[in-house]
């Protein structure tokens, strides 16, 4: 035990979400970042279980605004997000409307 | 040859003895470490079951006779077996935020060899308590024993420098992707976000990590070298500390290269800075 392995910040970033989300109204878009989206100061602050594992994961992200957000609005995303492999590019177009994957009937959190 | 280096190990780890001053250095400081990582947390007014009151209550008992020489060894295990407690039973049964982290880790084992060292002959409660009780000096314990466990610590500062490198031997970490997920966590949303897209500067970082990380595995145990090496190895964790929310862990490492200095030479310098030079002598 005292010579295993040594991980360091092996899951720093992990999960968290670099880009722009985008508001879509009848009245025009409104660009927010990541951070204005969940209502942080910083991602030092974010809840390890707000992380994004899954793209259903950015509706517990972002449940502050999806609960706010009028019925005819729509909140999509498009940046990337860290994994352990590297940073993927991540896309939803609607998302507090994203499809939980099959097997998850209920709130993707 | 392989029967004198055999025996050369066996002095330098096993069989070593000498000063136990650092090991006293080193239980004041970690205890300090251990209150700052942990006193706030389990402060009474934190607590929300009697259980989590006698923790509290246990923590402070424990880290505090640490701290100040009380029952010395005693003490230092008892801390380590709440440390542990933190860790296992806290953090990952329970999921305590934070409390699963690797610097809780290196507490916990540099407390634990404490627990088997005889850190309390040295900067002691104990001690001042014999010296006061004891007919004649004599009577008192030396500020001399054995130090494997000090050796065992030295050791395991060698085993994280040489793991976390290769952990970070990859290109994942390398390119700078894993480096830049560190700085996107950390700074966001902070004046130093330009960091986040810094370029080349990224991959540069990480391959000089690396590369100062295996050197310091095999380097701190290199005698001639130490005067230049530690350096290092202090910059690097002054560098982690300012620039990564990395808590108590540069400080727990500063603290444990305490480990790596020669024992007599640390006690005939604090008595030389008490102005002490006629004890100096006498080790």
């Amino acid at each position: 035990m005292m010579l295993r392995e040594w991980r360091m910040f092996a899951g720093a970033g992990v999960g968290l979400p670099q880009g722009q989300f985008t508001v879509h109204r009848a009245v025009g878009a409104v660009i927010m970042s990541p951070l204005e989206v969940a209502g942080l100061p910083s991602y030092l602050a974010l809840p390890i279980d707000r992380r994004i594992a899954a793209p259903a994961d950015l509706r517990a992200f972002a449940a502050r605004l999806c609960d706010s957000l009028h019925e005819t609005a729509r909140l999509s995303f498009e940046g990337s997000v860290g994994t352990h492999e590297g940073r993927q590019a991540l896309t939803v177009d609607d998302v507090c409307h994203v499809p939980l994957p099959a097997g998850h009937g209920g709130p993707s959190r | 040859m392989a029967r004198e280096r055999a025996a050369e190990f066996m002095h330098w780890g096993a069989d070593a003895q000498g000063s136990t001053r650092p090991l006293g250095l080193m239980r004041i400081a970690l205890a300090v470490i251990v209150f700052a990582r942990f006193g706030s947390e389990l402060s009474f007014y934190q607590g929300d079951s009697p259980a989590f009151l006698l923790l509290g209550a246990a923590f402070f008992v424990f880290s505090t006779m640490m701290l100040v020489g009380y029952m010395a060894e005693t003490a230092c295990a008892g801390v380590a077996i709440l440390l542990a407690t933190f860790q296992f039973h806290l953090g990952y049964m329970r999921g305590f935020p934070g409390w699963t982290s690797h610097h809780i880790y290196l507490l916990l084992v540099s407390v634990s060899l404490l627990a088997l060292s005889p850190c309390g002959r040295s900067l002691s409660l104990d001690r001042y308590r014999a010296l006061a009780t004891a007919q004649s000096p004599r009577e008192v314990s030396p500020e001399y024993g054995d130090l494997w466990t000090q050796r065992l610590i030295a050791l395991q500062l060698g085993a994280l420098y040489f793991w976390t490198a290769v952990d970070k031997t990859n290109w994942h970490f390398l390119s700078g992707q894993r480096l830049q997920e560190a700085f996107i966590w950390s700074y966001s949303g902070s004046a130093l976000e330009p960091l986040i897209s810094a370029g080349a500067l990224l991959p540069m970082l990480a391959v000089t990590v690396v590369v100062v990380e295996y050197f310091l595995a095999f380097a701190i145990f290199v005698r001639r070298w130490r005067a230049r090496v530690l350096p290092i190895g202090l910059a690097l964790h002054a560098v982690f500390y300012v620039l990564l929310p990395v808590s108590t862990y540069s400080a727990t490492m500063m603290v444990l290269y305490l480990a790596l200095l020669d024992p007599d030479e640390v006690h005939r310098f604090i008595d030389r800075m008490l102005g002490h030079d006629d004890a100096a002598h006498r080790l």
